[in-house]
């Protein structure tokens, strides 16, 4: 009778493993792999949340990226209205045009650093509430700067921080000095018709440009980081998966065969059982 | 001539005495506690002249066949299988109320928790991270006091549990002393109470189950029984259990009228015992320690940080509530989203440092070198663990009281088969005797039809 129970209470547990799919589904069933999955699952859904970090930075690092492309463009024409107004056979009321036209061309370029995702200023450092960039005739370079000098980053990883832009104050601050001042003086030059004063910012102008052409390759390193981190929590995923279903899930093939095992042994116990109570003296009396 | 008559009338007797105990036997076949009796005969003669001549058969005693080794051994077992079954149903429930198979536990709770400010780290502006904190947070909360909440009531209801085990093990003191009585004036008269002992095992079954004990038979046939060296139970009477309950200091004692107290660890009784004094809480002070540490470390580390709105340092949690079933999140923080501090310079909205420090602690060993989030696990599998180590245990013990009871079985149940074949045997040795006596009828016939 014991042993009928006993088939029966195997056959009921054989039976919930292969509906549910799962071995193992409360500690009681099996302390460690219960544990060890668990504590899989934590690393999954914390690798899972730097990937959707990751995701958004990556949104962000692109549009940075897009934009600061976009101003080379910009820095690319100002240059070459440069090299036109540095021309001695260029007028007077030409260069004025030309002056107006690179005024209007650094108004493009701070409305272009303005760049905002969602609410943040992307490249605002971490002062990103506020607009990095404000035409001021005072300021240096005739432009206010209210960024900081810490990028936004987003946390990739265990103590992995990226950063995903690049601050205002970086981007203004070039090696042939403040990118805004530059423009300003080669505006200024073109005014006084002041073609020595051109040339010699043919160089200055060159190098505003490397600047931010350095600058957009060192954030597509970032970008390049990024992808590739996500990259490997995505294939760490499957592994840590396969983990947690080696550990929990049922093995069809072993539940199929045990239950084909444990149904004999159950079938013959009650045929035995009855068998047994069946045979009594009571019979032949 | 007469001798022939006395013969088969004993003959006569003993099978009938013999078939009667038969039936009886067949009838309790399955009555619990129930002992097998059989007929012990003796034939008796005397010394005629230079010959022993047979007189007949006489029954000496009807004797109940059982092993009292075997039951104190069975108690025995059945005492600590007592004490396992309560522990198994206990943490069957605890188990129920920290984990289940779908996974929204303890351990997720404290985990999504910890993502939300890894995603606030990189998106401190965004206040749709932000509400989602503080309700995740809420969620945590109340998960940790509806498990604190759980606890409280398994405690209430182990310690009912565990009182109502008192009364029944008070009412078969009772029993058992009025068992003692009959067993021992029968036992004074010289005919054993057959009846009074098979119910006297069966009472000793049931008390063993719910509380481990010592017996001690005495020449007159009482029975001595200890709890915990205690004599709760002497020839003449029942001494009664009265439980005395610390429900703040969540002790359980147990003393008699006279004020003795009576230490018992085994049974049923000795599980609700220990569960109530020591398993409930130790995974409630886990839980606690979870809640404190929480506290300490979120609101050290958010004090230090600032909020969109202004400079004000704030604490996370409700300092006032460092325990798992008082843990809150701050008013402030639950009604204004932007003072959740994920900034580590006043002023920078696009500063995150604060929420990632906060994130990384997810990775810190904080309480007694494990992670939050690995204690928690090994919390939540507590009661599972202990489950497991009990099923196999039970295991084990099933199976030996399940050879000690066929070995009784074999001494003292009955065998329908063997009894049906005595009852043959017994009604041939009817048929005999009566044989016999109209055998000795036609001689006297023929005897008296001489003298006619």
């Amino acid at each position: 009778m014991r042993d009928i129970s006993k088939n029966r209470a195997e056959l009921g547990k054989i039976q919930s493993d292969l509906s549910s799919g799962r071995t193992v589904r409360f500690p009681s069933h099996d302390p460690i792999s219960f544990q060890q999955s668990r504590v899989i699952g934590e690393n999954i859904r914390k690798e899972e949340q730097y990937q959707r970090n990751i995701s958004s930075g990556l949104r962000q690092a692109r549009m940075a990226q897009d934009t600061l492309d976009k101003s080379i463009d910009r820095l690319v024409e100002i240059k070459g209205i440069l090299v036109q107004g540095a021309t001695g056979t260029t007028g007077e009321s030409v260069r004025a045009n030309m002056a107006e036209e690179i005024a209007g061309l650094r108004d493009t370029l701070v409305d272009t650093f303005n760049l905002s995702y969602g609410d943040r200023y992307l490249f605002a450092g971490t002062n990103s509430a506020v607009a990095p960039f404000e035409n001021d005739e005072l300021a240096v370079g005739g432009v206010e700067s209210h960024s900081n000098t810490t990028a936004p980053n987003i946390l990739a990883g265990d103590g992995v921080q990226v950063d995903i832009s690049v601050t205002g104050t970086e981007l203004r601050d070039t090696g042939s000095g403040d990118m805004f001042e530059v423009i300003q003086q080669i505006e200024d030059a073109l005014l006084d018709d002041d073609t020595d004063a051109l040339n010699g910012l043919l160089d200055d102008m060159d190098g505003l440009i490397d600047h931010a052409t350095h600058l957009t390759s060192r954030l597509g390193g970032n970008i390049n980081q990024m992808e590739f981190m996500f990259e490997r929590y995505e294939s760490s995923a499957i592994y840590q998966k396969s983990d947690i279903s080696e550990l929990v899930d049922t093995d069809y093939a072993q539940a199929f065969s045990d239950l084909q095992r444990t149904q004999v042994a159950f079938e013959s116990a009650m045929a035995v059982h009855s068998t047994m109570f069946g045979n009594s003296l009571l019979d032949y009396l | 001539m007469r001798a022939l008559f006395e013969i088969s009338k004993s003959g006569l007797r003993a099978a009938e005495r013999s078939l009667s105990v038969t039936a009886n036997n067949v009838v309790n076949a399955d009555t619990p506690g129930y002992s097998r009796q059989r007929v012990d005969k003796n034939a008796i003669g005397m010394q005629m002249g230079n010959y022993h001549s047979g007189l007949g058969v006489n029954i000496t005693a009807v004797n109940r066949l059982r092993n009292e080794m075997n039951d104190v051994l069975l108690n025995e077992k059945r005492q600590d299988m007592g004490y396992l079954k309560e522990q198994q149903r206990i943490f069957q429930q605890l188990e129920a109320t920290m984990a289940s198979d779908s996974g929204g536990d303890l351990d997720l709770r404290i985990g999504r928790f910890f993502d939300l400010f890894s995603e606030l780290s990189s998106d401190p502006q965004d206040m749709s991270v932000r509400n989602n904190l503080v309700s995740e947070a809420v969620q945590l909360t109340d998960k940790m006091a509806e498990i604190d909440r759980s606890l409280d009531r398994t405690s209430d209801l182990v310690r009912d549990t565990t009182t109502k085990s008192v009364q029944a093990v008070n009412e078969l003191l009772r029993d058992l002393a009025a068992i003692n009585r009959t067993v021992q004036q029968a036992e004074a008269q010289g005919k054993p109470d057959h009846a009074s002992l098979d119910l006297q095992v069966k009472k000793l079954e049931e008390l063993a189950e719910l509380v481990d004990f010592e017996t001690q038979r005495t020449e007159n046939g009482g029975m001595l029984i200890r709890v915990g060296g205690v004599q709760v139970l002497d020839e003449n009477q029942a001494y009664f259990l009265k439980p005395e309950v610390d429900d703040v200091e969540k002790a359980y004692r147990l003393r008699l009228e006279s004020g003795k107290l009576v230490e018992t660890t085994g049974g049923k009784l000795g599980a609700g015992i220990e569960m109530y004094e020591e398993q409930i809480q130790g995974l409630k002070e886990k839980l606690d320690t979870i809640a404190e540490t929480m506290v300490t470390e979120f609101n050290t580390l958010h004090r230090s940080g600032f909020g969109l709105e202004d400079s004000m340092s704030r604490d996370f949690f409700d300092p006032a509530g460092d325990r798992a079933g008082t843990i809150r999140v701050r008013d402030e923080i639950r009604d204004s989203v932007e003072h959740i501090a994920a900034s580590s310079t006043d002023g920078e909205a696009g500063n995150g440092e604060i929420a990632a420090e906060i994130a990384s602690l997810r990775n810190s060993p904080l309480i007694g070198g494990q992670k939050l989030i690995d204690y928690s696990i090994n919390l939540i599998s507590e009661p599972g663990r202990n489950l497991s180590d009990l099923n196999s245990k039970i295991e084990a013990r099933d199976s030996e009281i399940q050879m000690l009871t066929m070995q009784q079985e074999r001494e003292s149940g009955v065998n329908i088969d063997e009894e049906l074949s005595l009852m043959i045997q017994y009604q041939n040795a009817y048929q005999g005797s009566a044989r016999v006596m109209g055998a000795a009828q036609q001689m006297l016939d023929t005897l008296i039809d001489l003298v006619r």
